[in-house]
Order: structure tokens, then C-alpha cells, then sequence
């Protein structure tokens, strides 16, 4: 007589059980891959938004809260995405009165780029052929590897610059920097 | 044939005193760290010979003595390499760290570049040990006492920031 409800009861709550795991165990999982940048070297801007010359509201307002963020009077640096797996990190010096961001580093492997596609899965100097011939740059500082890998290519008619590289065993990254 | 013995015995000690001289500076047995301020070539490490807290500057300038000897500060953010970030400190500031970095790698780089782990990040992925990098630093800072009172020891990033380059050299403050 007892034993219907009982049934009832025990898939309930081993229906709770099996959806108390998937949340524990998928969620996490989802919130610890960021979303994939999406970089436009000719109009300079990140998630579609400008990302130099911005106040530090600006770029939580383009890129979200940072994971991490550390602010001094002269100099801030918000970091995205885990220390060890960062996927981006934006550099701010004062410019007058405020915080302006000067500097980003991209380094998710993922990263899309509007003209190039995935410029950090390109080999280092096809991806600075391609900086030149697709987008019109200037190599400043032909890649090379000395004690770092390393290149830099001027933006045409601004003060803008993009380096490329890697540190020996971490992972390829880009820079897009004001270089005043 | 004395008068050439002579010359041949003279010539010889004055090629071996030649040698020791230059061994002076060079060898692990006679070590300092001479005045040099023209060669300022940034290194990752310290040279073989030099060994932390053993091999000194030759000459130590008396008017660079701290007046105040602080446990270790912050260096000095300044922009002379713009586009890249630089930062410089005094000799036995320069110490303070080095001994920040034997003891805990992971956190030492907070007082050089204001960033602690992009600090550890760069260094270790240039193979190097907080021993390593600490050596460096002492290298560094004796050269800076060898070479006067406004030499200071200096560290940057590459352009627009990123990477930490992890080397070192002198810079000279008017």
C-alpha cells in the first residue's frame, strides 16, 4: 500500500541527487571558459567596443568586471580570466587627471580577429606577413628570438602598435599598444 | 748571453703579471666587480664568476652609503624607455629584493614591478630560479656600487607593457 508513494518519493530524490551533481560539476566548467575575444586591428576595438584611450568605467562597461584589478595613482592593470589561463589584460597610465588605458594584451589562443581570424593559432611570422599585407602595417621590429620572441609592427598614420611572441613555454600572445 | 737570459726572464714575469691583472677582474679567485659604466649589456643572469654576497665591487663610493637602510621598498616606476615600463632602485634596495626573491619567488616581483605574479610568470618561463634571478639582482646592485652613487639598478617590459623581460641592468640619475 505504502510502497507507491515511497517510489515516488525515492526518484525525487534521486532526480534532485543526479541534478545537485550536474550543477555542481557542468556550471563551474561554464563559467571558467571565457568567451572568445573578438579583436578589430583597423578600428582598434575589442568586443566592438574601443578599447585605447578608455577610463577604467569604460572598459568594465566594454569587457565586463575584471578577475582581477590593481589600481595605483599613476598606473591600474585589470586582468581577465584566471592567473595561470589569462585571456586578457588591460594596461592604464594616467593621461591628465584620469586612468587611460594605453595597452592590451590578448593571449586566448582563441582569440578572432576580424580580417585575420585566429591570429594566435598563425605561426609568428606568417602572422606578421599577413599584419603587413592584409592590414597595411609597418614592421618596426622584425620578429626575431633572442632572449624573448618578439615583433613589432606600426599601425599607418597613428602612434598605434601591435607586438607579437611568446615567452619560451608560455603561450603566443599579442599586444595592441599606443606607443607615446 | 746573461744580458739575454735577463731579457728573456723579464719578459716573461711581466707576461705573467699581465695575466694575473686581468685575472683579477675576471676570475673567480680574485673576484670584484669593477667600475663599468660603459658596457651596461642587460643580463638574465650573473656572470659565472660572480658569487652573491662574496664577490663585492672593487671600490665601494663611501658617499653611496644609505642613510636609512629600509627592509625592502618598492622600485621606482619611471617612463625614460617609452613604450615599455620601466623600474629602478637603489643598490641595497635592489638587495632587499633579491633576497625576497630566495625566499619566495612567487611573490617578490610585487616590489620590482608592482606585479608579483606576472613577475614569477616571465622568470620561470625563461627556465630561471628565484636563485637564479636573485643572483642576478646582487650581480647588479654591486655593479651599481662599483660605478658611484647615482647608478641605480633597473628592470622593464618589453614594449606596450607585456612581457616582463626578467633582465636587469644600471641606469644613471642625474
Amino acid at each position: 500500500m505504502c510502497i507507491q508513494p515511497l517510489r515516488r518519493k525515492l526518484t525525487a530524490v534521486r532526480f534532485a541527487v543526479v541534478a545537485f551533481v550536474v550543477a555542481v560539476t557542468v556550471a563551474p566548467a561554464v563559467a571558467a571558459t571565457p568567451p572568445v575575444l573578438r579583436l578589430n586591428l583597423k578600428l582598434q576595438t575589442l568586443g566592438g567596443k574601443p578599447i585605447l584611450g578608455q577610463t577604467t568605467r569604460a572598459v568594465v562597461a566594454a569587457l565586463g568586471r575584471p578577475t582581477s584589478r590593481t589600481q595605483g595613482p599613476r598606473r591600474a592593470r585589470f586582468t581577465y580570466g584566471p592567473a595561470g589561463a589569462w585571456s586578457a589584460l588591460v594596461l592604464f597610465r594616467r593621461q591628465g587627471s584620469t586612468l587611460r588605458s594605453w595597452s592590451v594584451v590578448l593571449a586566448d589562443r582563441r582569440l578572432r580577429e576580424a580580417t585575420l581570424g585566429t591570429p594566435l593559432q598563425l605561426p609568428p611570422r606568417r602572422l606578421q606577413s599577413r599584419l603587413v599585407s592584409e592590414l597595411g602595417m609597418r614592421v618596426v621590429k622584425p620578429y626575431r628570438c633572442g632572449t624573448t620572441c618578439r615583433g613589432d609592427v606600426a599601425i599607418r598614420g597613428s602612434q598605434l602598435r601591435v607586438g607579437f611572441g611568446r615567452v619560451d613555454r608560455r603561450p603566443r600572445y599579442l599586444v595592441l599598444y599606443d606607443s607615446r | 748571453m746573461k744580458i739575454i737570459r735577463l731579457v728573456i726572464v723579464s719578459l716573461a714575469l711581466c707576461a705573467v703579471h699581465g695575466s694575473a691583472a686581468t685575472f683579477a677582474a675576471t676570475s673567480p679567485a680574485t673576484p670584484c666587480v669593477a667600475k663599468d659604466t660603459q658596457n651596461l649589456t642587460p643580463t638574465t643572469r650573473a656572470p659565472d664568476w660572480y658569487v652573491p654576497g662574496v664577490t663585492g665591487p672593487c671600490q665601494v663610493d663611501k658617499s653611496a652609503t644609505p642613510i636609512v637602510t629600509p627592509t625592502t621598498a618598492y622600485w621606482v616606476y619611471f617612463s625614460a624607455f617609452s613604450p615599455s615600463d620601466a623600474f629602478r632602485t637603489v643598490p641595497y634596495n635592489a638587495d632587499y629584493s633579491a633576497r625576497d626573491c630566495e625566499v619566495n619567488f612567487r611573490t617578490c616581483g610585487q616590489y620590482i614591478i608592482s606585479y608579483a605574479w606576472a613577475f614569477w610568470y616571465s622568470c620561470s618561463g625563461r627556465g630561471l630560479s628565484g636563485y637564479d634571478v636573485a643572483r642576478n639582482i646582487r650581480y647588479w646592485a654591486d655593479r651599481a656600487r662599483a660605478n658611484g652613487p647615482n647608478w641605480r639598478v633597473y628592470t622593464w617590459t618589453e614594449a606596450g607593457g607585456y612581457p616582463y623581460g626578467c633582465a636587469f641592468s644600471l641606469y644613471a640619475v642625474s
